[in-house]
């Protein structure tokens, strides 16, 4: 934009321009703050849940069936309901393959009478192992809803890795509510 | 800013670079989330599912605890000595309290829904995490949720 005299003859003199230099720094501070502060929370999720009150434990302290770590509000027919028991490597039973806190073994059962069954051992990758379980939580869930319950009761020992891989394959599996069971013994304290 | 045609000068052009800056800043501006360290502690290793689900945006408040590979409690909660259930229940106790009672003054009334998020590392065992939360159910929460990581592109589970 060159300033012109009525008869079309340039000025001579200062040219005004707009003076970006500063601005192009401060674009260029917020454009690095913004970056170094970045993060891509979308890439987390959450699995969802309910505590069921203390007053739901019996008279003595103990916990009872419905003193789970449910992602709904306890079911009538829960007592029924498929249970996956995964147990973990323990101290002294580990190796180069099998590390301790890995899988060690999944058991399923159908009811509270019925023998476990077991589905996967040390002898099954983690992979095969995942499959084998799906197959046969499908199979047990035959034509049901998908809102059909099951309850993982893994070791306490078992690493947090595994029990989240056993809850993804029940719920790939059509299993619309998963029960957390706590573990058999809590010989952990926070440290 | 138009190079002069009568001078010998040459000026780089810096409309195009100004615009994309300008757009990228935006861009940031849209997608940041000013929120505590305990949100996001990057030292926590998330175990992987893909059947996980968005946030619940429902709830009235947060309580953020991050387990590490040992089954400790860190971020600002390290400063606390939480060392066994009973002093995490009493902590989360107070913290629930005093929510609450920020609530009412906000002219809140009835029970709020606090849901408390653990991040705990894929490495931590179930029963480390199981102690965590049994703390909070005897702290008188109601509400949980386990953070995970999903894969870019994951689809989630079906609608209940």
């Amino acid at each position: 934009m060159t300033a012109k005299h009525a008869n079309g003859v340039p000025l001579q003199g200062v040219q005004l321009g707009l003076i970006i230099t500063p601005m192009l720094d401060m674009s260029f501070q917020i454009l690095a703050f913004f970056i170094m502060t970045y993060h891509p929370s979308a890439l987390e999720r959450n699995i969802q849940g309910l505590l069921a009150p203390p007053e739901a434990r019996k008279g003595d302290g103990r916990l009872i069936e419905d003193d789970l770590l449910a992602e709904a509000p306890p079911v009538a027919d829960l007592a029924a309901a498929v249970t996956v028991k995964v147990r973990a490597v323990m101290p002294g039973n580990e190796n180069k393959t099998h590390a301790l806190g890995t899988l060690a073994q999944i058991f399923v059962r159908s009811g509270l009478d019925v023998e476990a069954e077991l589905v996967a051992d040390t002898h099954h990758d983690l992979a095969d192992a995942l499959k084998l379980l799906d197959k046969r939580l499908k199979e047990m869930l035959g034509n049901a809803s998908g809102k059909a319950s099951v309850k993982i009761a893994p070791d306490g020992d078992l690493r947090q890795e595994y029990v989240m891989a056993i809850y993804d394959t029940c719920r790939a599996a059509g299993y619309g509510h998963v029960h957390f069971v706590p573990p058999p013994v809590l010989n952990t304290k926070l440290k | 800013m138009s190079a002069s045609v009568d001078s010998e000068e040459l000026d780089i052009n810096l409309t195009p670079l100004l615009d994309l800056i300008l757009q990228l800043i935006m861009f940031f501006m849209i997608t940041i989330n000013f929120v505590r360290v305990d949100q996001f502690d990057e030292s926590i290793n998330l175990p992987l599912a893909t059947q996980a689900v968005p946030m619940d945006n429902t709830a009235e408040d947060w309580i953020f605890l991050n387990l590490d590979s040992h089954g400790r409690l860190v971020g600002t909660l390290s400063t606390f000595l939480l060392d066994t259930p009973q002093k995490l229940k009493v902590h989360l106790m107070r913290e629930k309290d005093s929510m609450e009672r920020a609530a009412k003054e906000k002219g809140k009334p009835g029970e709020q829904k606090i849901v408390i998020i653990l991040r705990a590392d894929k490495q931590c065992k179930y029963a480390e995490v199981w102690t965590v939360l049994h703390s909070c159910q005897l702290a008188g929460f109601k509400h949980w949720q386990l953070r995970v990581k999903t894969l870019p592109g994951a689809k989630g589970p079906p609608p209940a």
